[in-house]
This record gives C-alpha cells, structure tokens and sequence, in this order.
C-alpha cells in the first residue's frame, strides 16, 4: 500500500464497521438496561437468587430527669470487621500453604512416617491466621496487643456468617478516626457502626437507671416485609435493671431491617433490596433530680448505705441512692467480666434503697406515737419520768448512751430520741395497735415502685406472725423493742421515706413513682387522713424538728434558713460477723410547707464502725435539703409559707 | 525483526499525544471532563507495523498511561495490546482505508476503551447516577474530541511516515 | 491446509506470549519498571510546569510600570498586614504554650508546612490526583496531609525522586475522619466522583442522628485531629443532604466540596514535625 492511498474509502472495511457498530450498540444497550430498567433486573434477580433478611434493631429511647438532663443516652459504638465472604481467597490460599509447612516440618522430623492431619483443625487455624493478620494491622495502628479467638471465629461462621466479623469492638472515637485514616485504601478492614447505651453520670443513680443486656431474640420484626425468608438479627438490647428494664417496651426502637440478595455460597451480591431505617425509641422522663442524686452520692462517699427523697405532694422519687454501686458504662456495649466480678464481690448490684430491709430503729418511734395517741393512750404534753433503764418483767430495757432524760414530754423524747418513754408509750398502747398503725402507713408491704425487684418481704410484726414464726406468744419485752423499731421489723429505706412523705402530709399513704409529670396533676395517694388531733400532730412534728435543732440527735442534718423536721435512729442488727450498727435519718423539709422527704440509712459493715444516726446519716440528708433548696429563690420559699 | 523508523515515529507521535493528553486532561479536569483518546495510541501502530513491534508499542503506551494511576499495573497495556492485535487482523484492508474510515474506526474504539473503563473501574461507584452522568458526558466529549484531534494526530502521522519516506506498509509481517 | 489454519492463529498466539511474559513477571520488577517508566515521564509535566512559570512570567513582564507599582503597593500592605498577624499568632503560640504548661497538658502535635506548586492534574471519574513539584528531594512522606487556603486538599499517595502523587479528596475512595464545625464526634468522610460541569462530591457517613440539616445554615465538615493526619478544623465541605441509615441512629449525607479543587496551583504538605526528625535521622 502506498501513502497516497490515504484519501481512498475501502468498501472492504465496511463489514468490519457493521461488526463494530453493533458491538458498541449492545454494550450501550446493556448499560441502559442496567441503569433505567433496574425494577426488572431485580425481578429476575428474585427469581435466580436468593433473599436474606436482616433485622436492625432501632435505638432505644433516652433516659431524661425531671429537668430535661440526660442520664441515659445511646453513642455510636464502633467496631472493626472484616466480611469473611471477601477473605474466601485468602482463606484458601493460607491453608494450602499452611499444609505445606506442616508436611515439610513433619517430614524433616520424622522422614518414615506417613503425613497424618486434622483437615478440620488446620481449616479453622489457617482461618485464624489470616484474621489475625488483619487484626495485627489494626494492632499497629492503635498500638494494642488483641488476639482473635478460634472459638469466637467459630460460633460466628455457624451462625452469623452473614454478618461482619468483629475484630475489635468498642473503639473510642479516636481509634475510630486513627483507623478510617490510616487502614490502606481497599483494606477488606471495615468500620461497623451500631449504638451503646451510654450514660454520662457513670455510676450515679446506677441501681435506679439499670442497665442492658444483649438479646438476640427480642426485636420486633413485624414492619419488615419477607417474614418468610431466612431471617438473620443484629444484636438488640433489653433492659435487665432499674428504669431500663420497668420502661423496656416504651425505650425499645421501632426495628428498620434490609433485604439482600445472596450468591450461592450465601454471601451478599449487590446492594440491598429493600431498605427499611429504624425508628429510635420513646424517651422516659423520671422524677429523679440528678443534681440531688449526685450530692447524696457525694456524701455517702465509700460507705455503705442508701438514700432515698420523695416529692411530698406528687410521690415522685427525686433521689434513690444506693453504694456500692457500679459504672454502668463497664456494662455497656456488654457487660466487662471485671467489672462484674467486682460488683459481686462489693454485693454492688443490689439496690438497698428497695430491696434492702432493715430494722428502723428510732425513726419508727413516730409509728409509736401516733398508734398511742390515736388511742388516747398518750397525752403528748403528759410528762412522763425517764431514767437510764425502764424494766419490763424482769429485764431490764436501757436508755440509749446510758443516759437518764429525766421529765420527758413527747417533744423531748423525740428530740433526745429517749428510748425509755417510748418503752412506756409502747406497752401503755399494746404491740396490736403499733402494729395497725405502721400497716396503715404501709410499712408492711411494698410501695409498688416502678423500679423492679423491690423487697417484698418487709415485716411487721404481730402476735399472729410471732406465734407462727416461733411457736410462742408475745411477751412485753417485744413489745417495748417494736416500740423502738427494734426485734423483728424490717423495713426499706424506700418505705421509710414513703411514710415520712405520708406524715409530712398529715396522711396515712404516699403512692411513691420514678414517673416525672411535668403537669404536675393532682395525685391520689390512696391513704386516709392520718387521725391526730391539730394539737396532738402539732406536737409531734414540733418534736421532729426539735430534733433537728443545735440541741438535737439531728442537729447535722440542719440547713440555715429552712425549718426541717426529722428524726434520727441507730439500730444494732446482728450479723455473722457481730452485732453491726445501722444509722438512720428520716425527716422532711420546710415544716411549714412540707416539700421533701428524706430516709438514709447508712449500714455498718463491721462490728467496729461506730455508725449514728445523727453523725453518719444526717449529713446525707443535709446534703439533699441543701441542694434541693439552693436553686429555690427567697421567693419560692416565701410563697411555700403562704 | 529490527527497529525501523516507522516504529521510532510511531513511538515518538504517541509521546507527543501522551503529553499533550495530560495539558488537556490538566485544563478540562476543573470542569468536571476528561477527554480521553487512547484508541488513537493504538490505530496507527495496528495499520504501520508488524504485531510484535506494534504489541511493543502497545505495552510502552499502555505502561506510560498506567505508571501514574491508581489501578493495576498494565491495566491499559493489556487493553491496548489485544486492540491492536483485533485490529492487526484487517491491517492490509486497514492501509487501504482513508483518513474518514481510519477516524470512524478510532472513535468507535475509543467508545469501547472507555465502556471497558467505565465497568471495569466503577467499584461501587456504578451504583451512583452522577458516575453514569460523567461516564455519559465524557463518553460524548471524547467522542467529538476524537474526531478532531483523530483528524489532526492521524493526518501528522502520515505526513510524518511520507517525509521520513516511509510507506505505511511492513515490507513482511513478523 | 492445516498449517495455513495454525498459521491465523500466529498473532493470537503472539498477544499471548505478551500477555503470559507481563503475567509471570516478577511483582517487585513490575513495581521497578512502574517507577521506571514513572520518573520517565516526570519530567515532562514537571518542564510542562515550569513552563508555565515561565509564561506567567512573561506575562507579568509585560504589565507597564504604573501596574507594576501599584501591585508592589498592595503587596507592600499586604507583607505589613501580614507581619502583624505573625506577631499575634506568636505572641497566641507562647500563651498556649503557657496555659499548656500550667495546666499540665500534653502538647499539641506541630506540624510543618512544605508549600509545593502543582505540576499535573488528573481529575478522571475514577481518581482525581494531581502531581506536585516536590518528592523525597523535600522528605515528603507518604501518606502526609496536602492542604490550601481553602482547607484540605487530600493525601500524598506516591512519593518519586522529585514529585508526589497527591490524592484528592474528591478521589473515589479517599477517606478521613472528620467532624460538622461546631461537634467533636468523628464522622467518616469519603470521596464520591466529580460530576461534569459542577462541584466535586463526596459522602459523610456515621453522622449522629441529632445533628440535623436545617435549610438556612449550611452544615460544614471539617478535619478531624483524632485520625493523626489532618489537623483540626480545616473545611472539607458542605453538607447539602442528610438522609437517616437503617440503623436509625447515624445518618449518611453528601457532601459539596470546593470547586477550586480542580484548578489549584500552590498546595501545602502538612508533615507531623517528629515524622520530620524521624525522616532526617533516617537520613543520617
């Protein structure tokens, strides 16, 4: 051919042109079929292939106090996966080379034997090793020292192959970000996003908020379409505890869910189906006051005990405290077997402020009061001689600190708590009617709390129970330990607060919730009127708050500005160990108005703590009146008075 | 098989196109094009030389094209090196062929250079419409820049053999 | 006849032999013959490059003498102007510095800035680089943060002898961990495609469920300092949509990013000052 041909046309090349043209017509063809007709193509698709769906779980609701602060909320919680359909190649590769190495080694040690293994083993350990790898690089990068578990590796190929594998799970925010920007480009390494409880005040109000626990088995799959199709569950989260587990259905999310199309070695092809987002759950607003919560809890400290503070008109627990207590965020997104460990071994998880029953000693002698006066068996005036023992039969029942108070009027004795005039009020009004009077407040059965798992075998002891327990009848001498709110009574913390909220209001019930309503609706408590005359509760709350006066057992609970009433009691509870001491305050604050109601008790864990109501409980209950009253203006005060 | 001058300015011409790719790629980038006329690195070569100095030809373009991109190593070689054997199949009807047929012929291959790239490169981008849009407006702006610069490039490729006193034609095909 | 048959089978038979010699080639020979073929070319754009220095100088050279003053004016305020925000940003350096030290914080990482002048781009539907004036002759690491006045540009991908391959954050599979202006949690950032004649687009994902995109005030995305790259604050782009993930806590949106992308001429590498030391005790 020769250079001045290049103008010509060769009608030769015409064939090759048609040729050409179709070629690039079908491969335009197939791309518009693939973009503008995908409804089709997904059709055919249903028809080849096979659908999986997964079911995503919806964030649960958060957890609010009754000012709109957040005690409960959800974080994004992210981990490092790998999809083991992408490492497939990988996998095989290891283990051939990984049987290799094995051959070599067993021949060179061993050159006459036959080569034996274990197909099964060697699979799993070249499967390890490959992961490994991956999670070595994520090592690098973070600078940790995580190892992957063939165990893990195996309960996740059975039964949820499907899913990313985790390699490392929980990663802070800057591992997160470390890892999106230095993992090389198209690293089969992925970040996974799901959410965490998380909660912000850490161990505070731990018992009352509770945490959650892992449960494959209770998302609601209901809203997602293909119900008969091979269902696989992303991790949800139910309430195991406290406000989580009472308001579990309310706080669970609305479940979102995809559809994919799977090859037939049941791993993802192409992008899902159908897509369906989560819903979040509703929040819960609780009574709880969290700036009350955190000064009880600052108080309490390292010791043992629980507090707990009710809104007088409405029932709404502002404070429920209970130590030890735990960190709910060790709990979250699982439960760390350390923390844990150290929860059991503190007797952490229980909360007291419900579930604990103990004897309530003096802050029962109000009980004592009423039942006698209700009865006109006491004159609150009457003055009645007390000295440093007060026999009963032939034993002798002693004052507290070996004191003798002398002339004792009801005021007196509540403020110097005198145990020897409340042994002869007691007997002088019966063990029948001290025992009516504290079922008619309720301390006989639970409050009916929402925060589950509360105590339920409280006691208050009668004749009837005596004879059944013992076998043997009622003597005086129990008579005058009840009167006391010493022998067989049990009570919580809880309770107490209740009937402190109860009497506050000249009422016999308090119906206590967790509930905030911020209409702040009339409540009806359920009791009856409380059955004293004007003069008679006049005089007992006057006694009260003799007591938290410079010279009363209370004086360290007092708040300058703000009239309290409370009372004070130590009681001796026999224990494996010896005899322990249990110190109690109870009381409600202002006097004139009554808002708050406080029950502390603080419990001795050895016989050595030298634990009093006035000196170790108290404090607790200064710390709740001063917080709850330091946001209240002069005003509001003034306006209570009205 | 020794190195003839066709080769040389075969080689030499798709340097200067290389270049000159990269200034038009540096000023059409900022607007969202890329215009691309790789076939023309393939049709001269695949009429003016033999398969194996071609296929040489190819490998050189095709790793030049590849040395600074994020893809595979010879990704382009390989494209180019089987399009130019297809093409070295009609090589004696093809240096029959005018300028019209040779630049029908150069657009219809870079249409089909840039459908392999747009699938073959997509990853999950090929479920984006703006990828779709782009490949679409690219495909059509390379198509029209190919026939201009196919008109321009393939006419100074003649013109450069018929100077050099080259025919377009092997003496004998390796 | 049979023969004549192999004989039509000869080409196939050579494309084959190519294809089966590039195959089995060694892989750390194929990386030597990529950077061979590589530093080749460079020199091409990098005259290319300075060629059109060149020619902006001549263009400058051209201007009279009245617009010559006048630009040296502004210049003139401009350097004055400059020198003032240098004296205050040292004077604020030394009060970090001391605040840092009163309250026993650990230091801030420090970063040194390696302005390079862009020699090449290549703004594809796939990949969206450019080429910089300066390699391992500037100890440019791999991997460092390239950034401009309009905030981040992307990241060094290749280091050769005298240039770097940057990667840009338009770049199908860029990705870096960011923040919206105003939040500390991290989010994903990742590079999307330029679509033709508009704005470069990228993805966020993993944005918190709370953060909502309201019409008046446009959502920014900025660098993130968590990831060890980038340093705080640098604008990334705007966030024109968010849409809620199945998940229903995290969000996914898109992300609207600085058209001078595609036409800059002067970037800055952000090296980590220690990865700086490491590179000349390496050096040593």
């Amino acid at each position: 051919m020769k250079v001045h041909h290049f103008s010509n046309w060769n009608p030769r090349l015409n064939l090759f042109f048609y040729v050409f043209g179709l070629m690039i017509l079908t491969l335009v063809c197939g791309l518009a079929w693939r973009q503008l007709l995908l409804q089709g193509e997904w059709k055919e698709k249903e028809e080849r292939q096979n659908h999986r769906r997964i079911i995503q779980p919806g964030p649960r609701g958060n957890i609010f106090d009754r000012h709109g602060r957040i005690l409960v909320g959800n974080r994004p919680n992210f981990s490092a996966v790998v999809y083991l359909r992408e490492l497939r190649n990988e996998f095989d590769k290891e283990y051939a080379d990984l049987l290799n190495t094995r051959r070599e080694e067993h021949y060179a040690a061993h050159p006459d034997e036959t080569f034996r293994f274990d197909w099964e083993e060697l699979i799993w350990e070249s499967r390890q090793r490959v992961l490994q790898r991956y999670l070595d690089q994520i090592n690098g990068i973070l600078g940790t020292d995580e190892k992957i578990s063939i165990r893990d590796l195996q309960r996740h190929y059975w039964s949820r192959l499907l899913m990313p594998f985790p390699l490392m799970s929980d990663l802070k925010p800057q591992q997160y970000a470390e890892l999106i920007e230095q993992l090389p480009l198209g690293s089969p390494i992925d970040i996974y996003t799901d959410t965490a409880r998380d909660y912000p005040y850490e161990n505070v109000a731990s018992h009352t908020l509770g945490y959650v626990v892992a449960n494959p088995t209770a998302l609601d799959e209901s809203t997602i379409p293909g119900e008969e199709l091979k269902t696989f569950h992303n991790k949800t989260e139910v309430g195991k505890n406290g406000v989580e587990y009472a308001f579990d259905e309310t706080l669970q999310g609305v479940s979102g869910g995809e559809i994919w199309v799977v090859d037939r070695f049941q791993f993802q092809y192409d992008k899902p189906l159908v897509e369906i987002p989560a819903k979040p759950g509703k929040d819960v607003i609780t009574s709880l006051d969290i700036d009350l919560q955190l000064a009880a809890e600052e108080v309490i400290g390292d010791k043992t005990g629980a507090a707990v503070a009710i809104e007088i008109k409405t029932g709404e627990v502002l404070v429920m405290a209970s130590k030890p207590g735990y960190n709910l965020n060790d709990f979250s997104p699982f439960i760390r077997q350390e923390a844990w460990d150290k929860a059991m071994e503190e007797g952490a998880l229980y909360n007291r402020a419900s579930q604990g029953l103990y004897a309530p000693g003096s802050t029962f002698k109000m009980i004592t009061a009423i039942a006698a006066m209700r009865h006109n068996d006491l004159d609150p005036t009457a003055v009645l001689e007390c000295g440093s023992h007060y026999r009963v039969g032939n034993r002798l029942f002693p004052e507290h600190s070996r004191a003798s108070f002398g002339e004792v009027d009801l005021r007196k004795a509540l403020q110097k708590s005198s145990n020897v005039y409340f042994y002869q009020v007691g007997l002088a009004t019966g063990i029948d009617n001290i025992s009516a009077e504290a079922m008619r407040f309720g301390l006989h059965e639970p409050t009916g709390i929402e925060v589950p798992y509360e105590a339920t075998r409280m006691i208050v002891p009668t004749k009837e129970w005596k004879k059944e327990r013992d076998g043997r009848g009622w003597v005086p001498g129990d008579t005058a330990n009840v009167s006391i709110g010493q022998g067989d009574l049990f009570v919580t913390p809880l309770q107490m607060a209740a009937y402190i909220a109860s009497l506050a209001r000249g009422e016999t019930r308090t119906r206590v919730t967790i509930v905030h309503d911020p209409e702040g609706k009339p409540v009806d408590h359920g009791g009856e009127p409380i059955g004293l005359s004007d003069e008679q509760y006049a005089e007992l709350i006057g006694g009260m708050e003799q007591a938290v006066s410079r010279q009363g057992t209370a004086r360290f609970a007092m708040v300058d500005g703000i009239r309290i009433a409370g009372k004070t009691g130590t009681a001796q509870v026999k224990r494996p160990s010896g005899k322990i001491t249990l110190a109690w305050f109870v009381g409600f604050a202002p006097v004139e108005d009554p808002q708050i109601a406080v029950a502390v008790v603080m419990e001795g864990l050895v016989p050595g703590d030298h634990y009093a109501g006035g000196k170790t409980a108290a404090p607790v209950a200064q710390a709740i009146f001063e917080a709850y009253f330091a946001d209240r203006t002069m005003d509001d005060l003034l306006s209570m008075g009205r | 098989m020794e190195i003839n001058l066709r080769w040389w300015i075969l080689a030499l011409c798709n340097l200067l196109l290389f270049w000159l790719q990269g200034m038009v790629g540096d000023a059409t980038g900022a607007l969202g094009l890329t215009l691309s006329v790789n076939a023309l690195y393939v049709i001269m070569p695949a009429v003016c030389l033999s398969q194996g100095w071609g296929l040489v030809l190819m490998f050189l373009a095709g790793l030049s094209v590849d040395a600074g991109l994020p893809i595979g190593f010879g990704f382009h070689a390989v494209m180019f090196a089987v399009a130019l054997t297809v093409l070295h199949a009609y090589q004696r009807s093809l240096q029959k062929a005018g300028l019209g047929q040779l630049i029908a012929l150069t657009i219809g291959l870079n249409i089909i250079f840039q459908l392999v790239e747009a699938v073959l490169l997509a990853g999950p981008l090929s479920s984006y419409g703006e990828y779709w849009l782009r490949i679409g407006s690219d495909l059509v702006a390379s198509t029209l820049a190919t026939g201009l610069v196919g008109w321009w490039f393939l006419s100074l490729e003649h013109w450069l053999l018929t100077i050099t006193g080259q025919e377009m034609a092997e003496p004998e095909n390796v | 006849m049979a023969l004549k048959r192999l004989s039509q089978l000869k080409p196939v038979a050579v494309l084959m032999a190519f294809l089966i010699a590039w195959w089995v080639l060694p892989v750390v020979l194929k990386r030597w013959v990529k950077t061979g073929f590589y530093e080749f070319q460079a020199p091409i754009f990098y005259l290319e490059s300075q060629a059109e220095d060149l020619q902006s100088y001549w263009t400058l050279r051209g201007q009279s003498k009245r617009e010559m003053i006048a630009a040296g004016r502004d210049l003139a305020r401009e350097n004055a102007r400059q020198s003032v925000q240098l004296q205050e940003a040292r004077n604020l350096a030394r009060e970090v510095e001391r605040l840092e030290s009163i309250l026993d914080l650990p230091s801030r990482p420090d970063y040194h800035y390696e302005v390079a002048r862009v020699a090449q781009r290549d703004l594809s539907a796939w990949w969206q680089q450019i080429t910089i004036r300066k390699g391992a002759n500037y100890n440019i690491p791999v991997g460092a943060a390239v950034v401009y006045r309009g905030g981040v540009v992307g990241r060094v991908r290749e280091v050769h002898a005298y240039t770097s391959t940057v990667e840009l954050v338009s770049s199908s599979g860029f990705r870096m961990a960011a923040t919206v202006l105003g939040e500390d949690r991290p989010v994903t950032y990742q590079g999307l495609i330029n679509p033709p004649f508009s704005n470069p687009l990228g993805e966020v994902l993993n944005v918190p469920a709370d953060i909502k995109h309201t019409g008046g005030q446009p959502l920014l995305l900025v660098s993130s300092p968590l990831g060890g790259i980038f340093p705080a604050g640098l604008t990334i782009g705007e966030i024109v949509s968010l849409a809620p993930g199945s998940d229903g806590f995290f969000q996914r949106g898109s992300v609207r990013l600085n058209p001078d992308l595609g036409s800059l001429r002067e970037v800055a590498v952000v090296i980590p000052l220690y990865e700086e030391e490491e590179a000349r005790t390496d050096g040593d």
